[in-house]
């Protein structure tokens, strides 16, 4: 048996460059679409990854907990309690990561030349870097010290529009808890650079500060957490809704339906796109291979004349149809991993920036390379090839030898 | 052996070598031919395997250049000419009847006979006019619609005959025509040949070790090694 | 003949002509529906965030656009609409002023932008008025009334009749103050706008905000998003010499254009890959029917054709298999487009995410010259292109070695 294959595998890649042309043009068929099935899979990874890092990991962590109404109309009347100590003792535990409580308002903030409105975010420092990157996208000044902290921390654009700088003054005016408008005056404490959305729409400063302009006691309008192992969300989701039965917990699924649908549209997509690649190399494949097999049907009559079994040269053919299309497989595969590795410093997409904000993502993609998933994609690419040559290969297999000989070529 | 010096021959071959270069070795396939063929020959060429009688049939038929030597056809130097006046000769002065290969698959009977007309600029209904005569004078008028897989051996040669002729050629250029026959169709083509030979006057040359053809031909060529060996006119 | 031929030559291998014919009717047929999706999706994107507030293209004073502020004006607005109302293409010009105020009821404040329209033009530009749920719309007679965005109003805990109070800075740096009859709510589903926005007479804002006969912005519109885009030399023009600047739909939604444009040119990346892969099956189908016919070329040559009749007819079997497929895939691609035009098209569990957007929850492509014939011809174009290699190879070919190859 072992002597049987070695000498289909020679006779294989010896007939796979008779015509090396054709051998090269089916190769790179499949070469181009595996490498368009892989570095599309690697780009919407990128891309899901950049939407779910633009909404969850700069505000929304992996869900949040408001009073119930909140979500459709956020004002202070539908604030909530301080965590009871049943809720506290849930957020704590595994498997949730961390939390922040925040105190969030419509306002208006006024420099000495213009009013604009935003959302005014009081927040704890220290428990708010474990949920949200923004306090480490501060480029000018320093972030808040602490929940006491009485200073603002504004984002560039929003700066830029008040035409105010780091150490000025702002007005923040906000409905307070008795239906007046409460008015404070901050000093720029910090500038943080994140995406325009962000930047324009939030002002961040010390929890109690704000609790204390609103008059709201220690009431604060949500909780947001993070869970680190996605696929235990539910779990914590369903705890925390036991620990809280009175408040309204949504994962980030529900809080940002785009990244959420993003995300699941982009693993379907990868699949449809392989499917149609697949059903085009399927073609390149069966038509070479077919050709391949019309062009050398007197070799395998006098090869069956000699004695080979017509099992054997069906597995000729199906030898040589995968080597033929591992060869391109893996051209492809190299070349994906080559671009995606080559990318992984970041696509920046520049001027696209806001468009990409539109659709949910943010300006840089890290576009990683799967190995697992690919290696996965490429094989089932591979064996679906090899799968189709059966065709031709059963076709070469019913070659007579008498017919075979004698076959016009 | 001597040149024909009374008419002025459709054919001159002289000092006619070819050398074909196989990898790195010169392979002498014509060592110096002389030869002239009148109007009205029908000649028959023939040799061992091997000894340049397809290569002299080519040079003739203006297909292939010499590598020494000189080709005339109907008074016309050959060597000289482009591949696209070569081309042209070929279409206008020369008429070609293969061993296999003949006929375009794709075609019908009549149509395969019509496409050189066409390559000469013939008009679409003379074209079809005379390929449906051509087709008669070869005795297969009735078969005008088959496509070459729905015809014999002998239909399919005889159809390249009639294709062969169709044009007028000053001479008609048959290499192995009757290889691929039983001995009823290779008599049957080559009674053909030699009765067209005799109405039209066209000269024939074709290249065969059939001894059946031989007999028939009213001159004799043989080649040995790319040199003319023998020469009997009868 | 030749065409005869070439028909007919296709028609030898069957199987190998259907299986280029489905790659290219497949490739093509994706390609046109999803270009009309596309662009119908993007039309309906851009029409739905123009129409609501916007308008086609707008002109504003320098600077602006950056930072909108109610002291940069145009200081004869109603002759300057006046006069883009006159540029073909554009069937609607209307003066607005703007800014941003604390709107309050009693104790109960909130921000948000007030914008002084003048309601007879107002309504030809923008859609606000369709979304008014309760009371009316403004109205050209009205001087004492406002529309409010319905979430501000609840927030404001106001209703349709109350007076809501309008406290800012007017164009001069001081205060100014107003209070207005709530005669409509309005309810956009963009929840920036419903939370945000109130409309008053562009009069009365003059008035109070100190701008005299000044506004900020003419937002123009016409019969489509097109007819504004060809006018916009002559609109260009006709702000340039008034010192001021036209911006067209791109720079008034730079994210909506810019998302657009990222969309666009990712799937496009993905359609060439696509379009490559299937260049490269005919190629090799045609390499194949080439080297197959060597022989027949060799005697069709010793014959007296010329190696450019043989390029020609096999140019010619190209052609006609591409178009054919091509032909065919724009056909169905159309058709189906077409179908769904109709029908629309739902992605159930994607309401949410297409909402963010402004899209409808049924989305409908829009079949147009562009998206029906540019794939078949890019990809006709592509495989000839590719074609002219073997052709060149042809005009090489030789009688004597052609009739010898195996």
């Amino acid at each position: 048996m072992n002597a049987a294959w070695s000498l289909l595998m020679a006779l294989a890649w010896r007939n796979l460059w008779r015509n090396p042309r054709r051998a090269a043009i089916t190769a790179i068929v499949v070469a181009a679409g595996l490498f368009s099935v892989l570095t599309l899979d690697a780009m919407m990874q990128a891309w899901a990854q950049s939407s779910r890092d633009a909404t969850l990991e700069l505000l929304t962590g992996s869900g949040q907990i408001h009073a119930q109404g909140w979500l459709d109309d956020p004002v202070l009347d539908h604030r909530m309690p301080a965590p009871s100590p049943e809720l506290s003792a849930t957020l704590n535990a595994a498997p949730i990561g961390g939390w922040a409580s925040r105190v969030t308002v419509p306002a208006v903030i006024q420099s000495e030349y213009k009013t604009l409105p935003l959302s005014l975010m009081g927040v704890d420092p220290a428990s708010e870097a474990r949920i949200s990157t923004i306090p480490d996208m501060v480029v000018e000044g320093s972030y808040l010290t602490g929940p006491d902290d009485g200073e603002i921390v504004l984002g560039r654009h929003l700066l830029e529009r008040l035409r105010t700088q780091l150490g000025r003054r702002v007005i923040v005016m906000a409905q307070a808890a008795d239906g007046t408008l409460a008015q404070r005056g901050f000093v720029v404490a910090g500038v943080f650079a994140g995406n325009t959305a962000i930047e324009d729409g939030y002002a961040f400063t010390g929890q109690r500060t704000v609790q204390q302009m609103l008059g709201i006691g220690s009431d604060i309008s949500e909780i947001a957490f993070r869970v680190p192992d996605n696929g235990q969300l539910g779990a914590a989701v369903t705890s925390l809704k036991a620990a809280a039965p009175e408040l309204d917990v949504k994962p980030w699924t529900a809080l940002s339906p785009m990244a959420a649908a993003m995300d699941s549209a982009m693993g379907s997509y990868v699949w449809i796109w392989l499917g149609i690649v697949f059903v085009l190399m399927a073609i390149g494949i069966v038509n070479t291979q077919l050709m391949a097999v019309f062009e050398r049907v007197r070799e395998f009559g006098l090869l069956m004349a000699l004695g080979m079994k017509p099992r054997l040269i069906l597995a000729l053919v199906c030898v040589e149809s995968a080597l033929l299309v591992g060869l391109g497989v893996a051209v492809g595969f190299v070349a994906s991993a080559a671009l995606t590795w080559g990318l992984s410093g970041g696509v920046d997409l520049g001027g696209l920036a806001q468009g990409a904000e539109y659709f949910g993502g943010s300006r840089m993609l890290y576009p990683h390379f799967d190995m697992a998933l690919s290696l996965r994609e490429a094989a089932l690419i591979w064996a679906l090839g090899v799968l189709v040559a059966l065709w031709p290969a059963a076709r070469a297999a019913r070659a007579n030898p008498v017919e075979a000989m004698s076959h016009e070529t | 052996m001597k040149p024909d010096t009374q008419v002025s021959p459709i054919v001159r071959c002289r000092g006619v070598t070819k050398v074909y270069r196989v990898g790195a070795v010169d392979v002498p396939a014509l060592s110096g031919i002389d030869l002239d063929l009148a109007p009205g020959d029908f000649a028959t060429l023939a040799g061992p395997s091997g000894s340049g009688k397809t290569t002299l049939l080519n040079m003739i038929g203006g297909l292939d250049r010499p590598t020494s030597g000189t080709v005339e056809i109907d008074g016309q130097e050959v060597t000289a000419l482009s591949s696209g006046a070569r081309a042209a000769l070929r279409l206008h002065r020369i008429g070609f009847v293969f061993q296999a290969y003949n006929l375009v698959p794709v075609l019908s009977a009549l149509e395969n006979v019509a496409l050189t007309l066409q390559l000469l600029g013939v008009g679409p209904a003379e074209r079809a006019e005379r390929a449906r005569v051509a087709l008669d004078e070869v005795g297969i008028g009735a078969l005008a619609d088959r496509r070459p897989a729905y015809l014999s051996g002998g239909q399919q040669q005889r159809v390249a005959v009639a294709r062969a002729l169709v044009t007028r050629p000053v001479i008609v250029l048959a290499d192995e025509p009757t290889a691929n026959l039983d001995s009823t169709n290779a008599d049957g083509l080559i009674g053909l040949m030699s009765d067209l030979n005799r109405a039209s006057g066209t000269t024939f040359l074709i290249s065969s070790h059939d001894a059946r053809v031989i007999d028939r031909s009213r001159r004799h060529i043989e080649v040995v090694d790319g040199k003319v060996v023998s020469d009997d006119r009868r | 003949m030749l065409a005869v031929m070439a028909w007919r030559n296709l028609w030898r291998r069957p199987v190998r002509t259907g299986l280029s014919l489905i790659s290219m009717v497949l490739t093509t047929m994706l390609l046109v529906f999803m270009l009309s999706f596309q662009l119908g999706i993007y039309d309906t994107m851009k029409g739905n965030a123009l129409r609501l507030l916007d308008g086609f293209a707008q002109i504003q004073p320098p600077g602006y656009l950056a930072d909108p502020d109610i002291r940069k004006t145009i200081a004869a607005p109603g002759d300057l609409a006046a006069a883009a109302r006159k540029v073909p293409g554009v069937t609607a010009a209307a003066p607005r002023a703007s800014t941003y105020v604390i709107l309050s009821n009693g104790e109960l404040s909130y921000g948000g932008a007030v914008i002084g329209v003048d309601p007879t033009a107002e309504v030809q530009v923008s859609r606000l008025q369709a979304t008014v749920h309760h009371g009316r719309y403004l109205a050209a007679s009205d001087s004492d009334a406002i529309v409010l965005g319905d979430v501000l109003a609840r927030n404001l805990k106001l209703s349709l009749g109350d007076r809501v109070t309008l406290l800012g800075s007017s164009a001069d740096g001081g205060i100014a103050a107003d209070s207005l009859r709530i005669v409509g709510l309005f309810h956009t589903g963009m929840a920036e706008i419903d939370r945000q926005v109130a409309e008053m007479p562009l009069a009365r804002f003059q008035e109070s905000f100190g701008l005299g006969d000044a506004a900020n912005v003419i937002a123009l519109s016409g019969p489509s998003l097109g007819a504004v885009q060809r006018a916009q030399p002559a609109l260009t023009q006709l702000a340039q010499s008034q010192g001021l600047v036209l911006r067209d739909w791109a720079a008034l939604e730079p994210a909506l254009q810019q998302g657009i444009t990222l969309d666009f040119a990712t799937a496009l990346f993905w359609y060439a890959t696509l379009v490559i892969v299937v260049v490269f099956i005919i190629l090799n189908t045609l390499l194949m029917s080439v080297l197959e016919r060597t022989r027949e070329f060799g005697m069709l040559l010793a014959l007296g054709m010329r190696p450019m009749q043989i390029g020609r007819l096999v140019w010619m079997e190209l052609l006609m298999l591409s178009v054919m497929g091509n032909g065919i895939g724009a056909g169905l691609g159309a058709a189906l487009a077409a179908w769904l035009q109709v029908r629309g098209i739902v992605f159930p569990g994607f309401e949410g995410a297409l909402a963010l957007w402004g899209l409808p929850p049924r989305l409908y492509p829009t079949l147009s010259w562009t998206s029906a014939l540019s794939p078949p011809a890019v990809m006709v174009a592509c495989i000839a292109l590719a074609g002219t290699g073997v052709f060149l190879r042809l005009r090489r070919l030789e009688p004597v070695p052609a009739m010898r190859a195996a």
